[in-house]
Formats: structure tokens, sequence, C-alpha cells
């Protein structure tokens, strides 16, 4: 399942989520605390660094990468490191 | 604040969305999850 978090507001979500119909849903973290608990927020500008986080399917963190607007994503990537992360759950 | 570490539970959280309702992360549970942060609408995500 992927969750995608911003701070703008669920009005600017469904229009942008109009615009660029994704298969996900998108979170309003319009108090930045969800971004702060997670420890990516760009102070400077107040908005969540471009990061990605994967957690696994008993509610535990096991990945997580930060970067700035120009990180790039690699859906591909990812996948690896779930697959991974399931493969060491299934052995502990 | 909750510090956040590898291997231990991850920070919970009830947001807005766009389904129309609020959604937490514990609602996941047995599904693995990614979450995605991203700067701002209509910046690329």
């Amino acid at each position: 399942m992927l969750l995608a978090i911003s701070g703008d507001s669920p009005f600017c979500h469904t229009a942008f989520l109009k615009a660029h119909p994704f298969p996900f849903p998108l979170l309003s973290d319009v108090h930045r605390t969800v971004i702060s608990a997670y420890g990516v927020l760009d102070a400077d500008r107040n908005v969540a660094y471009r990061s990605t986080f994967v957690i696994d399917r008993d509610g535990v963190l096991r990945w997580g990468q930060a970067g700035d607007r120009h990180m790039v994503r690699d859906g591909s990537e990812l996948m690896r490191v779930v697959d991974l992360v399931n493969s060491l759950r299934q052995r502990s | 604040m909750i510090p956040l570490r590898w291997g231990q539970a991850a920070p919970d959280f009830e947001l807005p969305s766009t389904e129309g309702r609020a959604i937490s992360l514990r609602e996941f549970r047995g599904r693995d999850v990614v979450l995605g942060f991203y700067c701002y609408d209509f910046g690329g995500i």
C-alpha cells in the first residue's frame, strides 16, 4: 500500500488528484505533525522533504530515504527493498 | 515526540485523505506500507 503525504490541504489534494489520477490516496498533514514525527520537515520552507519509508506488515519501520525536491524515486528499487524486508522478516 | 528507530514500531498517525475519510497507519497492519512524503501538490510527487 502506498500512502502519499504532504502539507497540502484536502481541497488542494482533491484538485491535484483530479489533474493526476494517482492510484493511491493523498494524505493532508496541514499541521506538519506526521512530517515532523518522521523527521522530514524542511523547516526553512515548512514543507516535507521528498522522502520514502517502508513499514512492514507488523507496523515496524524498516527502511527510509530522504532527499531534496530533486530526489528521484525509483519504484523498482523500492520493490526490491520491500521484498528484502519480507525475506528477512520470514527468517527472523 | 517518539524517536524514530529502525526495527521499532513506526509512528502511527491519522490524517484526512482523498478517500473522503481519515486514514491511519494502523489500519494497514498485515500489509506492507510505503510512505511517500513530498513537498507540495503540483510540484511533482
